[in-house]
């Protein structure tokens, strides 16, 4: 029998359509995993947006982001159980870069300021920069695909790195030196 | 026959006319209200903390911000194309829920199409090359059923390899993102235990969004059906919004055992049995017994001396 005829028979043909059909449902399920990892990237090389508002101590606050300040602003919620864990270690950070002219800022997004204060007050981070952010549209705005998520832009004001999940001091070390 | 141009010329204004009528129709069509709007634009964008949900679908907190921009951007005037733009510059293409036409998208487009054209290949060559057919004594031999059972076996293998293939390809790379340290993924961020539900409901709450917070509880509560913390902050929080139907039910397995929230699990269901005489006394006099410098308690000796 020939390769032509053989693949004509019901049962190549059966294994031929059935094997399409995994395949673009396999495509389809990865591609739709992928989303998370895309996002991350989506913003990098990108001017940052604009961060602007109150912070949780009622005071103004603007973010000027291209002023030659290398700047970490970091996504996070008093809800969230892995934020409640980083937020000393961002505050540590906070005040050994200050010398080196780095900024951390921090919105706090979907939240209390109630519930965001006494973190920071149980933390020892009440000098920490937490932007008020109660619908959460500046989470949306700097990309954030979930909590707690860190983005560091340049003296430029460029998006120049994206973690998601919760920060180590390596990493923020390495960023420093990496973009200051 | 060949038509002249007495005959298109007509033909040409009937359609003109007809086009203007139906823009005319379609551009008088009322604008749907804005939350039916938000709602369109929000199942065309992917949960970027989910597998496979829309916007619309999700009951994430990032699906929700998502949506609360949508709403602002829509009652600014955007359109839903510059909304969805917006949130491509963000979140990249892939946040549009439609697959893209280009790179590995393009395959999603390009198999099924190809397997239908193939398919229509192979039923156009076996028809022409069909003939009345004479089974023979070997063909009434062969066993037809065992030849069914491994045809659905051997589909069944292939269907899950098709799928594991590419998934297995791709998977790998979106945790690898991550690898390196032991810093969690944000799907595993965005995992949140009852206690964090809770957290969140109590600071939607403390916000004065009080259906935030119900959601927030009953997100609680599903995950630990017997928190005592679930139940009698969505038990207080549905009693303040006057829904009194399943407050009982949601706070009484909590006012027996001693622990944390029994006392304001009495104050909840004491109030929620206002009107109803000896129960409403007698559980709001325990509540008093187990907390009696509870910030509620001097307005609960008043309640109980009005009556």
């Amino acid at each position: 029998m020939t390769l032509g005829r053989r693949l004509l028979r019901p049962f190549s043909l059966t294994i031929g359509l059935v094997v399409a059909a995994g395949l673009v449902v396999g495509l389809g399920i990865a591609l739709g995993a992928r989303g998370g990892e895309a996002a991350g990237r989506a913003m990098l090389g990108a001017p940052a947006p604009a961060l602007r508002g109150t912070t949780v101590t009622g005071v103004d606050y603007r973010l000027h982001p291209a002023r030659g300040h290398l700047t970490l602003v970091n996504i996070w919620a008093a809800w969230c159980a892995p934020c409640r864990d980083e937020i000393p270690l961002l505050a540590r950070a906070a005040a050994d870069y200050r010398t080196r002219g780095v900024r951390v800022v921090t919105i706090d997004t979907r939240d209390g300021p109630v519930a965001a204060r006494a973190l920071l007050s149980d933390a020892h981070a009440q000098d920490l920069v937490a932007v008020k952010d109660p619908d959460g549209r500046l989470a949306v705005a700097w990309g954030a695909t979930g909590v707690p998520e860190t983005v560091v832009v340049d003296g430029h004001g460029i998006v120049r790195a994206r973690r998601l999940g919760v920060v180590s001091r390596g990493w923020l070390d390495s960023q420093v030196r990496r973009w200051s | 026959m060949v038509m002249t141009r007495r005959v298109w010329i007509p033909v040409l204004a009937v359609l003109a006319v007809l086009a203007a009528v139906v823009a005319l129709v379609l551009t008088r069509q009322p604008t749907p209200p804005l939350s039916t709007r938000v709602d369109r634009v929000a199942k065309t964008l992917r949960c970027p903390a989910c597998n496979g949900e829309s916007v619309a679908a999700s009951d994430t907190p990032i699906a929700r911000s998502m949506r609360s921009e949508i709403t602002l951007q829509l009652r600014k005037g955007r359109s839903p194309d510059q909304v969805r733009q917006w949130f491509v510059a963000r979140y990249g293409a892939d946040i549009v829920t439609t697959p893209s036409t280009r790179g590995p998208e393009l395959l999603l487009w390009a198999l099924p199409a190809g397997v239908l054209l193939a398919g229509g290949l192979v039923l156009l060559v076996r028809s022409r090359g069909h003939r009345p057919h004479v089974q023979d004594s070997t063909d009434l031999a062969r066993p037809r059923a065992l030849d069914g059972r491994r045809v659905l076996a051997a589909a069944v293998v292939c269907a899950a390899a098709g799928a594991a293939v590419p998934a297995a390809v791709a998977l790998p790379g979106r945790v690898g993102s991550h690898a390196g340290s032991s810093a969690p993924t944000t799907a595993t961020a965005d995992r949140l235990g009852p206690a964090d539900w809770v957290r969140l409901g109590r600071s939607l709450d403390r916000r004065g969004d009080q259906p935030g917070a119900e959601h927030a509880y009953r997100q609680a509560l599903a995950l630990a059906p017997h928190s005592a913390a679930a139940r009698t902050r969505l038990a207080f929080d549905l009693l303040r919004r006057g829904h009194l139907s399943s407050v009982e039910r949601l706070v009484r397995p909590v006012t027996g055992p001693p622990g944390r929230y029994r006392p304001l699990a009495l104050l909840v269901l004491g109030l929620a049995q206002r009107g109803r005489g000896e129960p409403f006394v007698a559980t709001l006099h325990r509540f008093l017994q187990l907390a009696p410098d509870h910030p509620a308690a001097p307005q609960v000796r008043r309640l109980l001396r009005s009556r």
